[in-house]
């Protein structure tokens, strides 16, 4: 008898951000607001610094003017192998499943938030308020995603109920999951394909490929984290390259 | 000399701290109260007191019985459904009386039709009507009730045109009434707990292909679908009033779960 | 009050059996309520979990879209995989248009305005259609309809309503492109936008415009550009963008220059004087350049045009080289570099680069893009010039208009006030706004209209620029009248302009077509019958108009019958008029681009905003809250200003500045940064609304309404980067609404956390290398600190 589980806990979710890629347009912070019933981030949320947005692009400056560049690097749940957050958790909210998610429990959660102060990529966001929106705008909400209530943690889940849905649906039609198959909002919306899903256990599909390019590095190494979370670092032509530099 | 030294001198006589004295005198303890009067010592002269002395216990039984009664409320409701006292029952007036059992029983029901020939029900399949509930949408994680339009199809025709529940459909789906279509507010029977995510599907699929673990029995037809659906919702077939029969707490999805080898892990139900 | 379990957790240690009644009986009656909808829109086409195709033509360019209808509700927009304009990517303004549909201040009913400064009030469709019916019959030849340029149904059922009731047509648009249509049309013989190859190019050099995030086409430009970064065979691309304020466009490129704002043409020349001069590219192009473009490049020989642009020698003649010989490689520009009295001398001499690369007609250049493929419906469409536009408010003040119908456009908000539109607007006797929330331009309308958001209602779309063959996107209703989600009322009884026009001219009996759906499955139909190839092949009309349907459209990629010749003609008459020499420039000849100018001086460079655009999607919350790429604000207008002549100005961020042009002032939010060139400052249009429901009214200030009267001296367009202003500290301070700052940055060593890497290093050489060089400098640190404490 073959039951449903069978391929549950072989896999080990992955993603890449390909940083020469990003232009910093926006579309991945809209996309997951829509698919993750993000509540909106109004002005006084946003001026408090209180906003939640579970991928977000940072913009750093480098030089100054006219030799100015801008550097872009969107920043999400790393879902590290060795998440700092989940052993301070004292609920177990924040536990890590068999394939490589790091997962927060709402239903667990109480809101101590050790997690956000332990992660060191500050990508856990605090629900200082119950979510609201306007009784009509309460239609575009994704019945598939829990709408987070005050004094509780949440953060990027890698679309967990797209990662669901999808290999319910592959079941359902009796084969296997193909690569590229389970799109996450983020990666779905990139408009320069740069961000890309996927299994890194199986060594055919695009982000194992891609792990191993020679630009693949992980955010904040030294910390030992390692994410699950790779990122291609950016190529700059006028760059001096390393070898001129101290050998 | 200040109250500083004054400490300090206390403290060099006793080696503990002291209160400096205050400025007035406490009445010494114990205060001498006047003496109680004596106690009666004939009950039968005062009423009161005695129906009273039969009273209290009686009432403190009640209490006890009261306090036990939401205990046991609580704990019933903690663990399965409240007991369906008081306004807690599982199942509601809906908009329109629908009765499952003629619908989806096969046995013979207790209506006459029109002619006035005993009715049988119909045996339709569950999916017949609840047709998302074994598609993997985002629609079919609920299997949500059919839009009016899909019931006039039949009952445009079917009925007795003096048929009072009837005819509330009829106005909804604009077949009669001038005020157009509008849409039905039915209740919510079966209601799981906050933040779960349930899909039909994987379990129909599931059962459908084992059904060595299906749990219950139907009134309706054994064979498809529909034959799996006893094991949480019960005997749907042979209810007037359809009403929660499972808990569906999650401990009923974990052991179903851990029987038969569906995963544990929190992110299955919960996200 | 609805308890679940968390809540219940924390009630308990008050007090138990209060808590567990509560959530036993709290339970709201809307959670026990499951709706049974009339009819659920799922049933009508089957989809996978309901996605259905169709296009948003009035915010993108008729990007193909995907909505997930979720029991007969829009909950999620991406892009439509097998659509050839976006190829599945999105913007970050799709998902923002569903709150515009489900927007708690949609316009419920029609209003209606009895006198002129009366107060709106609700009235019945019947009675607002016999008020426009009657209308119409009263003022006919003298009606005027504007319209955002589309390419679709609506634009040809408009056109066909003028034509009918002698009405005049118009376009407007606040962010122009007129001076780069003329200037394609003179000098490529082009009748439309044409495709620029950037997928297959290995050098891009663009001016102006913010093509990777708003301008024409940005879905489909950011597709493309993925493919060019990659590169063919691992040759990653290599991209120049030429724009005085850093756009994220800017920041994307390998090589940013910044010119003093209206050199841009002065620069161009110079790119190509230092190509012919050192002999970059085949003697046969120079010559053909030099045939076409004749005027003596020794004006702009490389380091006159260097003092001219203040751009450094090397940077120019890096860019020159990389544009020459790193081919195939593209030239093409607009935005803000057209945006100035000298647009149509820039936009020549930008586009007229081609030529020396030989990238007109070529793989990785510029292709032409075909007529379109329904005959009904024009392939392009732009906004009238300013000069016509004056034209026409000239009118409305003479009473010559007598009704106004206004569809799509905010025109108060987008007009600079200069033109007296508001003035003139109130002399014309009935003015119809259509709509979905109360906008600007509203308030002097006589008769408001609910109108359908493209969710509700059909029509159909000609992208423009289309992808270098015939495409057609569809639109059809995906949500019904939509409820409030507690199914206790309707939203908005809305319905589609252009059913509502055919309804009417029928009723005045000029009947033109039933409505929209009918027309537009005929003209498919039709279609059918005239194709032989495309996206869709059957033998059934029927099958084929469902089939495109569901695809969201249909293209044909084999069809690439248009190619374009360079017509000499257009060139020569431009040569002949003095403009062409680089013009009364009014940038340039005075130095407030110096750092150490204390002057209040500046050139104001609008921007278009990634999020809200040019205010279409102002309304909408989340494209108020989507930061900006650049400086990461939200919710508000921000100045953006150098920030080292910020800090010799003593400008700190969050000053509120006030902005004075010779047509008036506006104040905006300071916001410091090293991206922008000194004496310029940016400031993002579309805020500053003062309706617009909860979201927009009252918020920013709108840039566009202090404009000077100035226009390009060949097309007539609006010179809306050409303004110049002063700007002055009011002395207030605000927090500036942005997301940088909310988590600390964390670039503790080179690095981290973007990593740069040189073309041929890999990411371990870098962070080891970044390592090592911040050892060494915080040893040198320390050494000179110890050295210096003894």
């Amino acid at each position: 008898m073959t039951t449903d589980v069978e391929k549950f806990g072989t896999r080990n979710w992955g993603m890449i951000a390909d940083l020469d890629k990003c232009t910093g347009c926006q579309a991945c912070v809209l996309a997951c607001q829509a698919e993750n019933n993000i509540p909106i981030n109004t002005q006084d949320r946003v001026e408090r610094a209180r906003s939640i947005s579970w991928i977000r692009v940072e913009r750093y400056w480098e030089g100054d003017f006219p030799d100015t560049k801008a550097r872009f690097i969107p920043i999400m749940c790393q879902h590290c192998e060795n998440a700092p957050c989940e052993p301070v958790c004292p609920v177990y909210a924040s536990y890590h499943n068999s394939e490589g998610l790091n997962v927060q429990v709402y239903n667990r959660c109480v809101g101590t938030r050790y997690c956000a102060n332990a992660c060191p990529y500050i990508v856990r966001f605090f629900n200082y308020w119950d979510p609201v929106w306007p009784e009509s705008l309460r239609n575009h909400l994704n019945p598939d995603v829990t709408i987070r209530s005050r004094g509780i943690m949440e953060k990027c889940s890698f679309c967990i109920q797209r990662i669901n849905r999808t290999s319910r649906k592959a079941k359902s039609e009796g084969r296997e999951l193909e690569d590229g198959e389970i799109q996450t909002a983020c990666s779905a919306a990139c408009g320069t394909h740069g961000i890309v899903f996927g299994d890194l256990n199986d060594p055919d599909s695009r982000v194992s490929k891609l792990k191993n390019n020679k630009r693949a590095f992980t955010l904040l190494e030294q910390f030992g984290t390692d994410p699950n979370v790779i990122y291609l670092a950016k190529v700059d032509p006028h760059k001096k390259g390393s070898e001129e530099g101290h050998h | 000399m200040d109250l500083e030294n004054k400490h300090k001198d206390n403290e060099a006589k006793s080696g503990i701290f002291n209160l400096p004295k205050l400025p007035f005198n406490f009445p010494k303890l114990p205060i001498k109260l006047p003496k109680p009067p004596p106690p009666p010592t004939h009950l039968g002269d005062v009423e009161l007191p005695k129906t009273l002395m039969y009273l209290l216990p009686i009432g403190g039984l009640f209490t006890l019985a009261f306090v036990g009664a939401i205990a046991s409320f609580i704990i019933t409701a903690w663990w399965g459904q409240p007991i369906p006292v008081l306004g807690f029952e599982q199942t509601f007036d809906q908009p329109i009386n629908f009765p499952h059992t003629v619908h989806a029983s096969t046995k013979q029901l207790d209506y006459k039709d029109a002619d006035g020939n005993v009715m049988v029900g119909l045996g339709t399949d569950c999916t017949f009507c609840h047709r998302t509930v074994n598609k993997n949408t985002a629609a079919g994680a609920n299997a949500y009730i059919p839009p009016v339009n899909f019931c006039a199809n039949c009952h445009g025709v079917i009925g007795s045109e003096d048929n009072v529940q009837l005819n509330i459909l009829r106005d909804a789906a604009g077949i009669i009434g001038e005020d157009g279509t509008s849409p039905i507010n039915w209740r919510r029977v079966h209601r799981l707990p906050d933040h779960v995510r349930f899909v039909h599907e994987p379990h129909i699929r599931y059962l459908s292909a084992n059904p060595e673990h299906i749990k219950g029995e139907t009134d309706g037809v054994t064979t498809g679908p529909s034959a799996v659906c006893s094991t949480c919702h019960g005997n749907v077939a042979s209810m007037e009033k359809v009403y929660q029969v499972e808990p569906l707490k999650m401990r009923q999805c974990v052991d179903c779960h851990r029987d038969n080898g569906a995963p544990t892990d929190c992110a299955t139900c919960h996200h | 009050m609805k308890i679940n379990r968390r809540e219940f957790l924390s009630l308990t240690g008050k007090s138990a059996a209060g808590a567990m009644i509560f959530a036993a009986c709290g339970l709201p009656e809307k959670e026990l309520i499951v709706q049974s909808p009339v009819g659920y829109p799922e049933d009508l086409v089957r989809g996978e979990d309901a996605w259905y195709a169709t296009s948003m033509p009035d915010y993108t360019n008729g990007d193909g879209v995907i909505v997930r209808v979720v029991q007969g509700r829009a909950t999620k927009v991406e892009g439509n995989p097998d659509h050839p304009i976006n190829r599945g990517v999105a913007t970050a303004r799709y998902d923002s248009t569903l709150q515009i549909l489900y927007h708690p201040d949609r316009i419920k009913e029609p209003l209606s305005r009895y006198s002129k400064s009366g107060n709106v009030i609700n009235t019945s469709w019947n009675k607002a259609t016999n008020d426009f019916k009657n209308m119409i019959r009263d003022s006919k030849d003298k009606i005027t309809i504007i319209t955002n340029p589309l390419r679709s149904h609506s634009s040809y059922v408009a056109s066909e309503f003028a034509k009918k009731f002698g009405a005049k047509n118009m376009h407007f648009d606040p962010i122009n492109q007129n001076t780069q249509q003329n200037t394609l049309k003179r000098i490529f013989d082009l009748d439309r936008l044409p495709h620029f190859d950037i997928e297959n190019s290995h050098t891009i050099l663009s001016f102006g415009a913010d093509w990777l995030s708003t301008w024409h086409s940005p879905a489909q430009y950011n597709e493309m550009y993925g493919a060019f970064r990659e590169g063919k065979g691992g040759d990653r691309g290599y991209f120049i963008h030429v724009d005085p304020r850093m756009s994220n466009t800017a920041a994307s490129s390998d090589l940013w220059l910044s010119p003093i704002p209206g050199t841009e043409g002065d620069l161009a020349l110079g790119i190509a004087h230092e190509i012919i001069t050192s002999k970059l590219v085949d003697e046969k192009f120079i010559n053909k350049y030099l045939s076409v473009v004749d005027i003596n490049l020794d004006e702009y020989s490389t380091s006159i045009v260097a003092n001219k642009c203040d751009i450094s020698e090397e940077k120019i003649k890096e860019a020159a080289k990389h544009f020459a010989k790193h081919t195939p490689s593209i030239a093409f520009g607009g935005g803000s570099s057209e945006a100035h009295t000298n647009g149509t001398f820039a936009t020549i001499a930008i586009y007229s680069l081609n030529i020396l690369t030989n990238s007109i007609n070529a793989k990785g250049g510029i292709l032409p893009n075909p007529e379109s493929a329904l005959p009904k419906i024009n392939s392009t469409a732009t906004g009238n010039s300013l000069s016509d536009w004056e034209n026409e408010i000239n009118r409305w003040s003479n009473g010559e208009v007598k009704t106004l119908i206004i569809r799509g456009v905010d025109i108060i908000h987008g007009m600079p006030k200069f033109t007296g539109i508001e003035e003139a607007i109130s002399k014309v006797e009935n003015v119809v706004c259509f709509g979905q929330v109360y906008n600007d331009t509203m308030e002097y309308a006589d008769l408001i209209l609910p109108e359908d958001t493209c969710f509700e209602s059909w029509d159909t779309n000609i992208p423009e620029p289309a992808p270098g063959y015939q495409v057609i996107g569809t639109q059809q209703p995906i949500v019904g009248q939509t409820m409030t989600s507690d199914g206790t009322g309707i939203i908005s009884n809305s319905k589609s302009f252009g059913d509502l026009i055919l309804q009417i001219s029928k009723d005045l009996g000029e009947n033109f077509g039933n409505d929209m759906e009918s027309i537009i499955k005929n003209d498919l139909k039709e279609l059918h019958g005239n194709v032989s190839n495309g996206s869709i092949i059957s033998t059934n009309p029927d099958n084929f108009t469902n089939g495109i349907l569901q695809r969201g459209g249909w293209w044909n990629l084999s069809n690439k019958n248009k190619t374009f010749k360079l017509s000499s003609k257009g060139i020569a008459s431009i040569k002949s008029n003095s403009n062409f020499s680089s013009v009364e420039n009014y940038a340039g000849e005075d130095h407030i681009s110096d750092v150490n100018h204390h002057s209040s001086d500046f050139y104001l460079a609008p921007f278009v905003s990634n999020s809200i655009l040019d205010g279409r999607l102002a309304y909408a919350p989340w494209a108020q809250q989507t930061p900006d790429p650049i400086s990461s604000a939200s919710w508000s207008t921000w100045v953006e200003i150098n920030s080292r002549q910020a800090e010799n100005l003593n400008i700190r961020e969050g000053d509120v500045l006030e902005i004075t042009s010779s047509n008036g002032s506006i104040e905006a939010l300071a916001y410091p940064h090293p991206g922008i060139r000194p004496g310029v400052i940016g400031v993002p249009i579309g805020q500053g609304n003062k309706n617009g429901g909860r979201y927009a009214e009252g918020r920013g200030s709108n840039v566009l309404s202090i404009l000077a009267n100035m226009r390009d001296s060949e097309s007539g367009a609006l010179a809306w980067a050409a303004t110049k202003v002063s700007v002055n500290k009011t002395g207030n301070r605000r927090k500036v609404p942005k997301m940088e700052g909310e988590v600390e940055a964390r670039p503790v060593e080179p690095g981290v956390p973007v990593l740069v890497v040189s073309p041929n290093e890999t990411a371990k050489e870098a962070q080891e290398h970044n390592h090592h060089q911040y050892q060494k400098e915080l040893f040198e640190k320390k050494d000179s600190k110890s050295k210096s404490d003894h």
